[in-house]
């Protein structure tokens, strides 16, 4: 097993402004948005990532994102999470419509924050090694088939950062994420990415086409 | 009663809950959805006025708009918090008899699915069509879908599935629904679904958004 090297975040030093937030959920609820931002504040994400010195291709991730992993001579596998925290907050919300339906808005906001942050730390480490680094792949996304999650897991120690996975490979705590990201001498980054993958509900192509 | 129609109808569909609601702010301060409802019962407009004339036409007219993506979910969430509260006037006429739902739809988020957003959108949506909701929650099986349609046997059924990997759940459930009762009506939602999904496992309708599935349950 490669090792595993954990971090946390607090979302305290990643934190999203109100008009991040109503561009999401549309204006008129800034005062319920500034409340419930203010609690995730207290959050402490929790990342892992290990480096598998080879590239993974497994037949789930589909051949578009394999064609780019071929290339890499490691891989960087993670996961991210808000953990316990998030569920917490949702749980006190849960019998109002609004403020679930904010709270889980802002959630799913800061696990992208979280997301990008873990993926600038692994190129910054490829960086050091004068390697280049990809985007990051999450199973469930541009073809890579969300059973995919378990050929991910099996390179991660068991319930890494308090992940469980279900028997339909759901992530629980709920707000996390899970990925790859390529490593290697010919490996970059894309600005724009969705031109491999065909999938026109996606949340990604919503948010960086629409 | 045209006058107390019409504002009823505009609270609902601007999400106007009551006097105290700050929400929308051009209307803070002003009665709301709830004390116009009782008001209106109390100067003698007819619950099934209300019911008809305002409530369902206010929340289509809300649906409609968020199907062309003129709203924002929290402000159909605000709508049907604003319908919800002049529903709870009509409680009594609905229990009575006076004025009846159009029938019960049965919800549920598939076997493996934790995801309730979505599902509970739609269900709000429906109940201001004038349905009654059962709603199962979520991670429901096959079983308990069953029971439910067993307790209400002229309902609509109505299935909810976020992830790639329990589409594969919702197939065995309305698979093992549609050998029972082939006549039931099943429609299913989610973002990884298509009509011809839905087709191909035996649903009736793929509904895209909540209109489309109140447009196919009130047709």
């Amino acid at each position: 097993m490669a090792e595993f090297t954990g971090y946390t975040f607090p979302l305290s030093e990643n934190s999203l402004k109100t008009e991040e937030i109503v561009r999401l959920t549309g204006p008129g609820f800034e005062d319920e948005i500034l409340r419930i931002n203010q609690a995730f504040l207290n959050i402490n994400a929790l990342a892992g990532v290990t480096v598998i010195e080879r590239s993974l291709t497994t037949p789930e991730m589909g051949s578009k994102i394999s064609k780019i992993f071929e290339k890499a001579e490691k891989t960087a596998l993670f996961v991210l999470t808000l953990g316990r925290g998030y569920e917490k907050i949702a749980e006190t919300y849960r019998g109002d419509s609004l403020l679930y339906y904010l709270t889980d808005v802002i959630a799913s906001e800061y696990t992208e924050v979280i997301a990008h942050v873990v993926n600038r730390k692994i190129a910054e480490y490829a960086s050091s090694l004068g390697l280049g680094s990809s985007n990051r792949y999450s199973p469930g996304y541009c073809g890579w088939k969300l059973s995919g999650q378990r050929a991910l897991f099996s390179f991660l120690p068991p319930i890494p950062c308090g992940i469980e996975l279900t028997d339909s490979s759901l992530m629980k705590p709920v707000k996390s994420i899970s990925g790859a990201v390529a490593i290697g001498r010919n490996i970059r980054f894309q600005k724009y990415d969705c031109g491999i993958c065909k999938d026109e509900i996606c949340l990604y192509r919503k948010k960086f086409i629409l | 009663m045209d006058n107390y129609i019409e504002k009823i109808s505009i609270c609902i569909q601007k999400g106007k809950i009551n006097m105290d609601s700050p929400y929308p702010p051009d209307m803070k301060g002003l009665p709301g959805a709830d004390e116009l409802t009782g008001e209106a019962l109390k100067n003698g407009v007819k619950a099934n006025e209300i019911l008809t004339g305002a409530m369902i036409p206010a929340m289509g007219i809300v649906g409609e708009l968020f199907k062309d993506k003129k709203l924002f979910v929290p402000q159909v969430l605000m709508s049907a918090k604003a319908m919800n509260s002049a529903l709870v006037h009509l409680k009594p006429y609905f229990t009575s008899g006076e004025i009846k739902r159009r029938g019960t739809f049965i919800i549920g988020t598939v076997a493996g699915d934790l995801h309730d957003i979505g599902k509970n959108l739609v269900s709000m949506m429906i109940e201001g069509s004038g349905w009654d909701v059962i709603d199962l929650g979520v991670d429901v099986k096959s079983e308990q879908f069953l029971e439910a349609v067993k307790s209400n046997p002229n309902a609509v059924l109505g299935m909810s599935a976020l992830l790639t990997t329990t589409m594969e759940s919702m197939e065995k459930s309305v698979r093992h629904i549609r050998d029972l009762y082939p006549n039931l009506r099943i429609l299913v939602g989610g973002a990884p679904l298509n009509s011809e999904f839905a087709s191909r496992i035996g649903a009736n309708l793929y509904a895209p958004n909540p209109q489309v599935a109140v447009e196919y349950l009130n047709s």
